[in-house]
């Protein structure tokens, strides 16, 4: 995601003010207490849940010349000064030791200007930013940190192109590759790197944190809960200026009384709106490829089908605790009356194997199709 | 900061500056060079965050001191269009303003603070080499380096001091130049008896500075940089990590079959020869026999050439198969009317020498 952009480096912090990936931070700090690190690192975890800030941070902290070292009960917890030369410099985003290599840097290869924003990881980028950087020593600090994200969109050359690297990069080099989908990566760039996971974020800091940026509660506790513990999504979706909340109140409502008649017409609507979002999405966000934010809007659209699949299932079996959407029960309501636990549970499975369609290059408007036909049927309608 | 300088000498500053400054990069701030006005002297800073270069501006008046950043192509487009002999600079709070005769130009800076640092050169130097003497051995053996190789090492120049003298040795696998150059002085501090790899790009922009014969270059290592400077001008530059290959090795010394060649027949020759090879049949041949020999080149489906060439040689024939792009590289380098070309079997490298200092060792190709 775009939040690799340089300019997100204005939102500086420190390793301290990083919430709710204690165990993560737990597993670096020990390395760095013991002086063993792994030359390469795999942060792996859903999006939006700060695997970028905290490999930010770790690299701050790396390069920081008077690192400050409290003394805890169980292990040191290390922190960048923020004051030295180094700290500065980050802060500035222009470290010349610290590289973020991500895929819109396309455009700042040799070939390739002009290229519009890429899908995949193209190998162009990795080797100019980071094979060709990697061999020169660091200039500032002891070392040299390379933070890569969207690392499960680098295709099979890229990730060949950094195998050598990452199997023996020079003593003073330090590669964190980001990571959602950990299946992507070949194993042999697995092996060579250590993983550390990073879980979801607590719902209450998300909702916190959007009440901040002005959403009511009702709305801000929907997307909490709708992110699944991803705070960058939610903040993603709850900028996009109630679009999407009104969107989605529509569509669960289509959803609760959908006939089969009327399946082909909603794909349809799904489909406009999706481009609709994807617009102001994109006003957001220059410089991230067109079809990436389209399939962005498209994978949530979906994620708000499977909630409402997921709540009817809830339903069903607790009776309306806890609910993505609490604020239509009445609809999930009818949902549930539609649906048993199986026919829910075949549903959701199907809606999931849909979300892997997007990044597959399918047809959308298939996709939708397919999706809401699937929905309107039912044993119970009989058809 | 005011400051009024003469608008040719800033021009000169600015030509190589550019030379560094990265012309499409996601770090806007390294697309600025920053100005510093001292109480007695007036610096230019430009930097790729590998290399950088600290350049003292001459013939230049301060009125006020103080420092900008500011856009290098602009600076350098607006400095070259002008038509005055003297231009002023001023900036205030970031906002710089250029003014000639009848001419009036506003750019807007950047914060200086996050301008990265671009090193001086403090005290003395480690080492010293005439300016002439350093450029005419990066000129031999840059051609050598290896482009974007996964083995650092090879993406720079290795700089081998032992005594008075500079080896600059250079390889990308297939092919290694080493050349000498005398020393000015004894080297001192850290770099006597050092292996250091210079980056490519570096060496390159050694070829710009200077403006005299009589030059001397200084230089001089701290922590993981290189400082070099020359008259008003301080090239700082990372180093290569990694360990050069053992190049001594693989210098024949037992070879037999010696050849005394005149340079320009036989980069003629090569480059003939090599007419009718193509993309798949790039090779050509090098027939060496009594008296004689010969250079034939083919391609299939095209055609083939052949050049004759009468030598003072007797010993036994030999058929051997270059590149002969690697050939003419060198080739074009080589100050000497003659060269010798020495010989081993057809499956060993070819070893060419110029003068005591150069030498360039040449992997065959198998012709099939």
């Amino acid at each position: 995601m775009n939040s690799l952009c340089p300019l997100r480096l204005i939102y500086i912090m420190s390793i301290k003010e990083i919430f709710c990936q204690d165990k993560a931070i737990s597993i670096l700090q020990r390395a760095f207490a013991a002086d063993k690190m792994p030359h390469a690192y795999i942060f792996a975890g859903a999006e939006g849940v700060g695997k970028f800030k905290t490999a930010r941070e770790w690299a701050k902290l790396l390069l920081c010349k008077n690192p400050v070292i409290e003394k805890t009960e169980e292990t040191d917890f290390a922190d960048s000064c923020g004051s030295c030369e180094s700290c500065r410099l980050f802060k500035a985003g222009s470290h010349p030791d610290f590289n973020i290599v991500y895929k819109e840097l396309r455009e700042f290869t040799r070939d390739g200007k002009g290229k519009p924003p890429p899908i995949e990881f193209p190998v162009d980028v990795v080797r100019e930013f980071l094979i060709e950087k990697v061999s020169t020593k660091p200039t500032l600090s002891q070392r040299k940190v390379f933070v890569l994200g969207e690392g499960e969109k680098l295709n099979i050359e890229s990730q060949n192109c950094l195998l050598k690297v990452l199997e023996e990069p020079p003593e003073y080099c330090t590669i964190i590759l980001l990571c959602t989908r950990l299946e992507k990566l070949l194993p042999t760039t697995k092996s060579r790197c250590q993983v550390i996971r990073f879980g979801p974020i607590d719902e209450e800091k998300i909702v916190g944190r959007l009440k901040e940026m002005g959403i009511e509660q009702t709305q801000a506790q929907y997307f909490a809960r709708l992110a699944q513990g991803s705070l960058g999504l939610a903040c993603q979706w709850a900028k996009l200026d109630l679009n999407l909340y009104d969107t989605k109140k529509e569509l669960i409502n289509s959803l609760s009384t959908l006939e089969y008649a009327d399946a082909l017409y909603l794909a349809q609507r799904l489909l406009d709106e999706t481009k609709e979002i994807a617009a102001i999405w994109l006003r957001l966000e220059t410089g991230t490829s067109k079809t990436d934010i389209n399939r962005r809007v498209a994978k949530t659209l979906v994620q708000i089908i499977i909630s409402a699949l997921h709540d009817a299932m809830k339903l069903n079996i607790t009776g309306g605790e806890g609910l993505i959407n609490f604020d239509q029960k009445g609809q999930i309501k009818k949902l549930a009356e539609r649906f048993d636990l199986e026919q829910s549970a075949e549903k959701i499975a199907d809606a999931y194997k849909t979300l892997r369609w997007i990044d597959s290059n399918v047809n959308e408007k298939l996709i939708f199709e397919q999706l809401l036909l699937n929905l309107a049927v039912s044993d119970k309608i009989g058809i | 900061m005011k400051i009024q300088f003469n608008r040719a000498g800033f021009a000169e500053a600015l030509g190589l500056l550019t030379s560094v400054v990265p012309s499409r990069t996601p770090k806007p701030i390294l697309r600025c060079v920053r100005i510093t006005a001292g109480e007695k002297e007036v610096r230019i800073f430009a930097t790729d965050l590998e290399v950088g270069i600290n350049y003292l501006v001459s013939e230049v008046q301060i009125e006020e001191a103080g420092e900008t950043i500011i856009p290098a192509d602009s600076l350098a487009a607006i400095v070259r269009e002008s038509v005055d002999e003297v231009l002023s600079l001023q900036d205030k709070e970031g906002i710089c303003e250029i003014k000639g005769a009848d001419s009036h130009f506003t750019i807007y800076g950047q914060q200086a603070s996050q301008y990265p640092a671009v090193p001086g050169f403090d005290g003395g130097a480690d080492m010293e080499i005439g300016l002439e003497n350093l450029q005419a051995g990066v000129e031999q053996c840059l051609f050598a380096t290896a482009k974007e190789s996964t083995r650092y090492a090879l993406n720079g120049v290795l700089w081998e001091i032992k005594g008075k003298k500079l080896s600059l040795v250079a390889t990308d696998g297939r092919r290694l130049v080493r050349t000498r150059v005398n020393l000015a002085s004894a080297p001192e501090g850290k770099l006597a008896s050092a292996k250091i790899i210079v980056p490519a790009k570096t060496m390159s922009l050694l070829d710009k500075i200077g403006s005299s014969d009589k030059d001397t270059v200084a230089v001089k290592l701290v922590d993981n940089q290189i400082l070099i400077s020359c008259a008003n001008v301080v090239i700082s530059s990372n180093l290569v990590e990694g360990n050069f290959p053992k190049y001594e090795d693989i210098i024949p010394a037992d070879y037999d079959k010696k050849l005394t060649l005149s340079t320009e027949a036989v980069l003629s020759a090569v480059r003939r020869s090599a007419l009718l090879t193509s993309e798949e049949s790039r090779g050509i041949k090098l027939s060496v026999g009594k008296e004689s020999l010969v250079f034939s080149g083919r391609a299939p489906e095209t055609g083939d050439a052949r050049v004759d060439m009468a030598i003072d040689y007797k010993a036994e024939p030999l058929e051997i198969g270059f590149n002969p792009q690697f050939l003419i590289d060198v080739l074009r380098v080589i100050k000497t009317p003659e060269f010798e070309l020495e010989l081993g079997q057809q499956d060993r490298p070819g070893l060419i020498k110029s003068g005591k200092d150069f030498l360039y060792v040449l992997m065959p190709i198998n012709l099939g």
